[in-house]
């Protein structure tokens, strides 16, 4: 699992308390530019200067089916309990509800500088040896994507610390927009679950053990941290569905997982 | 009218701006330009060129991490290596927004910035040589742009560039 430093640590624990920034944040350039995406903006922090992302940006600020901000500040909240290296978010009320019907949120950068897997993979920077040792918490996390029916996954959302070296990476997940009610029409929702995005097979003993410790969550806690996210961000209807799925699918995750195998299994021997 | 009237062809121009950002967490971290990269279509045509710094300063190449640190001693040697990617496996006019959803971190190509362009194009076998000098025009400019808007770059710059030229219906 992974280690935070203690600036770290402290952070984490300070965006997780916090649902919605008080303060002012400036806008400043938009990043990436593929059609589908959550046309995301880099802003900066003007009392601290701390730097991050918002989304969406304005092309996609009318979709008021679409609680992504909710969906990124939920899916932090349920990662910190879970000590699963999910960037911190924030929500952002500003500009919300006109234009931004369901508000923004704020992510982080986990780590001072930064390449996504995709491009350093790509470019030469990952030894066989990184990728063998990234399988753990990429299976972690791919439980974890299961269980908030996350189907967007590939490597360009997972960050890598450029500051690790040769030794093992440290990583970090973002984008977490598609998820949840993206995907959960009904409160029982079946989600289909996806064959691993990685290079390397699962270890599903690592994606067992995380649903273990996602069925050990109390309820109460994952309501609180539901149901402090409140409008525009997320109207109630919607944070009931939510609540619905995460609590019915975090008892039968190992059931979900287990069935997923098996699928794989039998994809894999034709 | 006269038969020597060419069609207008319509078409794009857009660049990206290649930086370095030394600290994705806070403001105070250094930005380091590293290059531009502009993609023109037009008719039947597609140009990609790439300018890009071939050296950084001491100072720079301090700021950045380890893992980087010794790839973009050469920034260009770098940025050539994705402008390669880019030619072979884009689609025309997505180079640049299929770089900048690549490098959206501490390695940043910017999203494109463009315009359409109108252009009557020759009958001859000066075609190419008209779309690069276009492409070479609005990419040199932004470069020098770039370096005269970020104070950290005093000295003088030494650079590199590519362009490559495809015809859509010869391929």
């Amino acid at each position: 699992m992974p280690k935070f430093t203690v600036e770290e640590s402290r952070f984490r624990r300070e965006w997780f308390d916090l649902v919605e920034t008080p303060d002012q944040w400036k806008e400043l350039d938009r990043i990436g530019a593929v059609k589908g995406e959550s046309d995301p903006i880099r802003v900066e922090n003007c009392r601290t200067g701390r730097m991050g992302v918002a989304k969406p940006g304005p092309v996609k600020a009318h979709q008021d089916y679409f609680c992504r901000a909710a969906h990124e500040k939920l899916a932090y909240d349920l990662a910190y309990l879970l000590e699963l290296p999910v960037s911190p978010v924030v929500l952002w009320r500003e500009g919300a509800p006109d234009p931004y019907k369901r508000g923004r949120s704020i992510s982080a950068w986990a780590f001072e500088q930064s390449l996504t897997w995709k491009a350093a993979d790509a470019s030469g920077f990952i030894t066989p040896a990184q990728t063998e040792a990234a399988r753990s918490i990429i299976s972690a996390m791919r439980a974890f994507h299961i269980w908030i029916g996350d189907r967007d996954r590939e490597t360009h959302q997972i960050g890598i610390d450029l500051a690790a070296g040769t030794g093992e990476l440290r990583v970090s997940f973002y984008d977490h927009s598609s998820s949840m009610s993206y995907i959960w029409s009904s409160d029982d929702a079946e989600t289909q679950t996806l064959p691993t995005y990685f290079p390397l097979p699962d270890l599903r003993e690592i994606m067992l053990e995380t649903a273990d410790r996602i069925a050990a969550l109390p309820e109460s806690q994952i309501r609180e941290l539901a149901m402090r996210i409140k409008e525009p961000y997320l109207p109630d209807v919607t944070r009931h569905r939510i609540l619905s799925n995460l609590l019915r699918r975090k008892a039968k995750l190992r059931e979900i997982l287990t069935a997923a195998h098996r699928t794989e299994d039998r994809r894999r021997n034709g | 009218m006269a038969d020597n009237v060419e069609a207008i062809q319509i078409g794009r121009l857009d660049v990206s701006r290649i930086t370095y950002h030394t600290n994705l967490q806070h403001s105070f971290g250094l930005i380091i330009p590293l290059g531009v990269i502009a993609e023109l279509t037009v008719g039947s045509w597609r140009a990609l060129g790439l300018i890009s710094r071939s050296a950084l300063s001491d100072e720079e190449l301090r700021a950045i991490a380890g893992v980087l640190r010794d790839r973009l001693r050469d920034p260009f040697a770098f940025l050539a290596q994705q402008f390669d990617w880019a030619l072979a496996e884009t689609q025309a006019g997505e180079a640049l927004s299929s770089l900048s959803q690549r490098f959206a971190d501490s390695m940043f190509i910017a999203p494109p910035q463009g315009h359409q362009v109108r252009k009557v194009l020759p009958q001859s076998a000066s075609v190419g040589s008209a779309i690069l000098a276009d492409l070479r025009r609005e990419r040199d400019e932004e470069f020098y742009l770039m370096l005269a808007e970020m104070a950290e770059v005093r000295e003088p710059v030494s650079s590199d560039d590519r362009t490559r030229l495809l015809s859509r219906c010869a391929a």
